[in-house]
């Protein structure tokens, strides 16, 4: 907890805007909330993610140190921050970065953050977003804060909501793409931004854009929604629009997405994306967490049932300007072309082959990109500002995160290429081999997450090592490859799309818990993720390198001319991968060999003790569970301001308090009921005073009529705000009394005229 | 307000010859055998990020790391989450007491038979929170009494230099300590 939590906010400013300062304050007030106990742990978990603030393994205060599983001793006075999550456990911040799309001041801060914060790391995830680590839960407004301030939100970075919208990250300057999507991104992340049609989903939803077919960046197969850039002819016009793909996933079980629309108009994105979004609000599993993915409902519905919902929907939303002004908006780069350079010059021989593998030219004549390996996906702060400096003085636009952990640096004139690169080495980024095999690609796994199963970090590093130092030779026939790695089934690194994948299991050998990875062959990563690896067989960790060594060494040996690895698993069969493979998942016992019973990177003998409940999907909240936490809140910032003798304040949050509520649950049977004051009290009497549903059996209207009869303004004294807190409290207490006798009355939408 | 959340760095002697990866085990077993005070959590491994933070042991009051750092100097990194005290002479006292605690236990493990020292006539001291401390010598200046407080209380003596480290404006307020009377490890 930063002595300085409590200056920043004036120190701040006017940088941040309005709402998102209300925004962070609110969160602010529910940390206290939950801390004196007024909210309940599952709302406030929910509450959390919704920010983007995560939990980490060992949160629940217990760790497995080797011998023993040992108590993590914290402050007992402390609340719990979700189910089984002590207060004080340090957990991680997700910090959502649309397309990836960075500023130099946005590195900067990323970079003060992590330092200030974290454990000295900022990491860069598979979804193009930053996470920090080991932070404290009452240094999270402060973070948000510093965000905020440069245009960054945390908010919907986790939870059941809309993720991180990911595009790839050669928008704008990639010679394959249609058309830059760079601001379909944008708008799509402004859009669903706090839309309240995406916060009642059983499970997360993650959409990408791609601005081509055949590349493997944007990733549309695996997405719940999948964008790929599109140009139709229409009446002799060219349009640009998009094939959409929806109910894509990975997971345990990986599910390719199916083509829902051959095209539709960029005018129409918004509009598509919504009705998605609100029959899957509407239809999809919400008491089954393993089966709430949009996946799953367009499964059991088919893709034609799925579309003829979604254009149900459309002919029912109402209208919303923000659909084509924020399109009007869009999003541009300013670019001075008149900066392009001539030639890269003499290059050094380490220059050269930096050129060769870790940058191409851009479509635009003149430019270069840089891709800048991180290992593992980290980056230091002191990194991180020499890279602001790199933006500065030789880039233009935004740098761009990609989903292989690294960075791209785009506009750089030819004949600054030397400059960037001397920068980089200063830096210690200059590793070649980007995006090839030595880059492997690894989720957090058991360094912080409580599903991981094996050391998903510690195996990449290991194998990462073993490339550099030429033990696996750097062989242009297999360089190209991707070794992705995930910590357990779940494929937070994409494994199953990877040419060589693997998963953290466990198996029992002599009694002992032995770590290894599910080996998985065949996966395709371009044509937008078009083909999923299967598993063969399990492997223990410690000899995964030798597995590696022989698949690679047999490729070569064996593969026909111009003949992929994916071809060449399937010409070689897996039966056959799996008889070679198999001597390999041999375990010494425990007194020959006790470093097959520790996993990479770690001295403690193997354990999945310290596995917990994951956060990835959250608790399903309610959507009125939210909107009365919304109303509690508010009534008690009124509180807050009578007690500072701010009475205009407090009247108004009284009433807002009651608007809260109300609206909660107006919305259980009309999902688009408006904001303003009179609507929503003709709404609420006629759905819930006049058939009775809001009748208290004993007080019969009277909690109604609080509502009813109060009036939102600004002239509130002392005794008249104080009255109005009063009554909005019993109102609130009475629409939960409402909700808990007649939900199910209430709970039917008229929407779309679709049950 | 005072100074707070203090990182104190000890330089490690001939570094060349010291294979990091043991540091690894020596946490973990700081954390079985409860070696240090307060709440130590977990190992994390960064040792593959060049001039990073390298092998880190967290935990709840604070952080320890043996790192290489942006500067190739290699060293005990000491980073103050939680403070215990209420002033900044009396934080940066506990926030060297511990980092020499560390250091100690570091120094003499037998895994090293004796090869692993630091150097102990030099520290640096940053303030990991850039509200209370800008990095300028004026913040130098304005807490140059308080400072010195704190390292007289924990040396017990006054044979000691400090002086502020003129670095980017956007790094963390550094100052190093330089000591006639070199600290006992």
């Amino acid at each position: 907890m930063k002595k300085s939590n409590e200056l920043w906010k004036p120190a701040l400013g006017t940088k941040i805007s309005e709402s998102l300062s209300n925004e962070i304050d609110e969160f602010e007030t529910d940390i206290a909330r939950r801390k004196s106990g007024q909210i309940d742990e599952k709302i406030f978990a929910e509450t959390r993610l919704r920010r983007g603030t995560y939990g980490q393994r060992y949160d629940n205060g217990k760790r497995f140190d080797g011998n023993q599983s040992r108590e993590l001793i914290y402050n007992e006075a402390n609340p719990t921050k979700g189910v089984d999550t002590l207060w004080d456990a340090p957990g991680m911040t997700r910090i959502k970065i649309p397309f990836g799309g960075m500023t130099a001041e946005q590195s900067e801060l990323i970079a003060d953050l992590a330092e200030e914060y974290s454990d000295g790391i900022a990491h860069i995830t598979t979804r193009q977003d930053y996470q920090l680590h080991f932070i404290h839960i009452e240094n999270t407004p402060t973070i948000m804060r510093r965000l905020a301030a440069v245009g960054i939100t945390t908010r919907e970075a986790c939870g059941n909501s809309v993720r991180n919208v990911t595009a790839c990250p050669k928008a704008g300057v990639c010679d394959c793409e249609v058309f830059d999507v760079s601001a379909h991104a944008r708008v799509m992340t402004r859009f669903f931004l706090g839309h309240h049609d995406v916060q009642d989903f059983g499970r997360k939803f993650k959409i990408s854009f791609s601005g081509c077919k055949s590349g493997d960046c944007g990733l549309a197969g695996i997405h719940d929604l999948g964008l790929v850039a599109r140009i139709q002819e229409v009446d002799g016009k060219s349009l640009k629009g998009f094939q959409v793909y929806a109910g894509g996933g990975l997971g345990a079980v990986p599910q390719a997405s199916r083509l829902l629309y051959d095209f539709i108009r960029e005018d129409e994105l918004l509009l598509v994306s919504q009705a998605i979004a609100r029959v899957f609000a509407r239809l999809g599993e919400k008491k089954n967490r393993a089966r709430a993915r949009l996946k799953f409902l367009i499964q059991k519905l088919g893709v034609e049932k799925f579309r003829e919902l979604v254009e149900a929907e459309r002919k029912v939303l109402p209208p919303d300007e923000r659909r084509s002004t924020l399109l009007a908006e869009g999003y541009s780069e300013r670019i001075d072309m008149d900066a392009a350079g001539s030639d890269v010059g003499e290059l050094t021989d380490e220059q050269k082959t930096f050129l060769e593998r870790n940058a191409f030219n851009q479509k635009q004549k003149g430019f270069l990109a840089v891709r800048v390996l991180l290992p593992l996906g980290d980056i230091t702060p002191a990194q991180l500002r020499g890279i602001a400096d790199i933006q500065r003085k030789y880039m233009q636009g935004t740098l761009r995160l990609t989903v292989t952990q690294n960075i791209l640096l785009r506009w750089i004139p030819l004949d600054k290429f030397k400059d960037v690169y001397n920068a980089l080495h200063e830096l210690g980024l200059t590793s070649t081999g980007s995006d090839t095999i030595s880059d492997v690609v690894a989720c957090p796994g058991t360094d912080t997450c409580k599903l991981g199963i094996a050391s998903s970090r510690g195996l990449a590093s290991e194998l990462r090592s073993r490339f550099l130092s030429g033990e696996f030779s750097d062989d242009p026939q297999t360089r190209d490859l991707q070794i992705k790695i995930s910590g357990c089934f779940n494929s937070c690194s994409q494994h199953h799309i990877a040419d060589l994948g693997f998963y953290g299991i466990s198996r029992k050998v002599g009694g002992h818990t032995v770590p290894h990875f599910q080996v998985v062959l065949g996966g395709v990563r371009t044509d937008n993720a078009s083909e999923f690896g299967m598993p063969i067989l399990a492997i223990p960790a410690k000899r995964i390198p030798e597995v590696v060594k022989h698949l690679l060494s047999d490729f070569k040996k064996e593969k026909n001319s111009n003949e992929t690895f994916q071809d060449y698993i399937h010409r070689t069969g897996k039966a056959e991968i799996k008889t070679r493979l198999q001597p390999y998942t041999k375990v010494e016992d425990f007194q020959s060999s006790p470093q097959s019973y520790t996993d990479w990177g770690d001295v403690r003998v193997h354990s999945t003790k310290d596995m917990g409940i994951g956060e990835c999907a959250g608790e399903v909240i309610a959507r009125i569970d939210f909107d009365f936490g919304t109303a509690e809140r508010e009534v008690f910032e009124a509180q807050l301001a009578l007690d500072a003798s701010d009475y205009n304040k407090a009247g108004q949050l009284a009433f807002q308090s009651m608007m809260s509520a109300a609206r909660g649950l107006i919305k259980l049977s009309f999902l688009d009921i408006s904001k303003k004051p009179d609507q929503v009290k003709k709404e609420f009497d006629e759905r819930l005073v006049a058939t009775g549903l809001f009748t208290d059996p004993y007080m019969g209207n009277k909690f109604a009529n609080y509502f009813l009869d109060a009036q939102d303004h600004s002239n509130y004294e002392k005794d008249s705000a104080h009255q109005l807190i009063e009554e909005a409290g019993l109102f609130i207490e009475a629409a939960h009394s409402c909700y808990a006798r007649n939900g199910d009355k209430l709970e039917r939408i008229e929407a779309s005229g679709v049950a | 307000m005072h100074l707070d959340h203090f990182c104190v760095k000890i330089f490690i002697q001939a570094p060349e010859k010291i294979n990091y990866s043991q540091t690894i085990r020596i946490f973990h077993s700081w954390i079985q055998n409860q070696k240090l005070s307060g709440t130590l959590i977990d190992v994390v491994d960064y040792s593959h990020v060049k001039k990073g933070p390298g092998i880190v042991l967290i935990g709840f009051e604070s952080d320890y790391s043996i790192e290489e750092g942006s500067e190739n100097n290699p060293g005990l990194l000491f980073k103050s989450k939680i403070s215990r005290s209420q002033n900044t002479g009396h934080r940066l006292a506990d926030a060297i007491e511990d980092t020499i605690n560390a250091a100690r236990e570091m120094a003499n493990d037998s895994v090293w038979n004796g090869e692993f020292s630091f150097f102990t006539d030099r520290l640096i001291i940053q303030v990991n929170d850039r509200l209370l401390a800008q990095n300028n010598f004026a913040t130098f200046e304005k807490n140059e009494m308080e400072i010195a407080a704190g390292l007289k209380k924990y040396l017990d003596h006054s044979d000691f230099n400090a002086e502020y480290v003129q670095s980017d404006s956007r790094q963390l307020f550094s100052f190093k300590v330089d000591l006639q009377k070199p600290l006992t490890i």
